[in-house]
């Protein structure tokens, strides 16, 4: 008996180093993407539809949101990020993760402005809710911390912040938890949105800021398709509900493409692709100020 | 039986340290390219691992499909690892078009890291591959330069 015992115990010990050994080959094979011919040729690439449903990254990041407003040099503003206090209301795995991407956005919004003094609050805030849905682990919260209270080196402050959080996705989503990733990522979104319009309203001459939002339409289709796998759970359901309403209002304003093929300039041995194909976003005052209020109402009501 | 329990004990510690210390050693590559992408702000990255072609079967390729931001300058860092059989490949995809990649094979020319001037939101894919069809791993990267 004990000896069945031991052998079970030294046979899972050596299905989990074999499990885990494999981490990064997921995303590998050898039929829909076997390319390496392309290196040599521009042969045409055929991406299923199912596919990109599962993988698309970087489909939600506060950096280009916060980039975009420090270089249009709109001052900083504490009064529209998310209150803290709220997270003992956050009940549910949905609605931490979902929280967990709304606070994340903030505090990449904070770290942009280098406004250390907030950003433990931020980070005790999501600790608490990464540690509610078991993914505090990955969160390095003694080392933002530190880099915080010091008010040391504002890169890796956002480095180890991005890691952090890519880290806590890509657990989630490799661990058949891919409901509470896509929240997240969902949550990041909202608030990103949000943030934008805020931002416009204090400078609503500024182009910039109307045409990053009306961008956002592609980004919403993606999203919401990657919603729609997990529809069956009510947080989700409700959630596609409260998108599909700002979708709708997306569906009248047009992108346009001006087709054009990239140019590769190389000045000091750093090579620059520079995309000459542009989107232009077409767009009216009322649609962008419907958008903004229909993203306003959708985020008071996930924050509560 | 005592043989027994600690061959087990000897097993799953090995098991379990093995796996801590390749956690540990990805963070660090992670670490180490981010410092190769000099300067521009991390964004997400991409450990990859291909096995050698099998003969007459094409190559492993990883792929990633990722949003880009119009009026955003991106950069891609490819940092193949140093017991890698094989040198990584990043080339940057808009549907079926390429982009830029980090190995240009006219001029044989390869690069760490190049930069991509964003000028329309859409969904783009980066492919990694092993030069030659060889068994490779590498850290590939994104990260943000700036708003154009």
């Amino acid at each position: 008996m004990i000896h069945k015992s031991l052998f079970v115990i030294a046979f899972v010990a050596l299905v989990m180093q074999g499990l885990t050994s494999c981490t990064t080959c997921s995303r590998t094979n050898t039929d829909d993407f076997a390319i390496p011919d392309s290196i040599r040729s521009e042969g045409e690439l055929k991406v299923k539809p199912s596919v990109m449903e599962e993988m698309v990254g970087n489909i939600s990041s506060p950096i280009e949101m916060a980039s975009l407003v420090k270089t249009l040099k709109v001052p900083f503003s504490q009064k529209y990020l998310a209150t803290t206090k709220n997270v003992s209301n956050y009940n549910t795995s949905s609605a931490k993760a979902f929280n967990l991407g709304i606070f994340g956005t903030d505090l990449g919004y904070l770290n942009m402005y280098g406004k250390t003094s907030l950003v433990l609050d931020y980070i005790t805030a999501m600790k608490n809710l990464a540690d509610g849905i078991n993914v505090g682990q990955f969160f390095d919260f003694s080392t933002l911390k530190r880099l915080a209270t010091n008010n040391q080196n504002i890169d890796s402050l956002v480095y180890i912040s991005q890691r952090s959080f890519n880290k806590m996705d890509k657990y989630l989503q490799k661990n058949g938890r891919g409901n509470l990733s896509t929240l997240m990522i969902a949550g990041v979104w909202v608030e990103g949105l949000y943030l934008s319009a805020q931002f416009l309203k204090e400078r609503p001459d500024e182009k910039r800021l109307a045409e990053s939002i009306g961008e956002q339409k592609v980004i919403l289709d993606q999203l919401l398709i990657i919603l729609n796998n997990y529809k069956k759970e009510q947080y989700i359901a409700d959630l596609i509900v409260d998108l599909t309403a700002i979708k709708e209002i997306y569906d009248g304003i047009r992108i346009t493409i001006e087709i054009g093929e990239p140019k590769a300039i190389e000045v000091d041995g750093m090579l620059t692709i520079v995309q000459t194909e542009t989107s232009t976003v077409h767009y009216t005052e009322e649609q962008m100020q419907a958008i903004m209020t229909q993203a306003e109402i959708v985020r008071g009501k996930l924050i509560k | 039986m005592k043989k027994i329990f600690f061959l087990t004990l000897f097993l799953f510690t090995v098991a379990f340290f093995s796996q801590s210390a390749k956690a540990q050693t990805e963070a660090q590559r992670v670490e180490l390219c981010t410092k190769l992408a000099g300067g521009a702000t991390f964004q997400s990255d991409y450990p990859v691992q291909l096995a050698a072609a099998k003969d007459g079967e094409r190559a492993p390729v990883f792929r990633q499909a990722l949003a880009l931001r119009a009026g955003h300058r991106y950069r891609f860092t490819i940092c193949t690892d140093e017991e890698s059989p094989g040198e990584a490949v990043l080339q940057l995809y808009d549907e079926a078009k390429l982009m830029g990649s980090s190995y240009n094979p006219e001029t044989g020319k390869e690069y760490q890291n190049f930069d991509f001037d964003c000028h329309k939101t859409a969904i783009y894919i980066i492919f990694i591959s092993v030069k030659d069809g060889k068994e490779g791993s590498a850290i590939a990267l994104l990260s943000h330069v700036k708003t154009l």
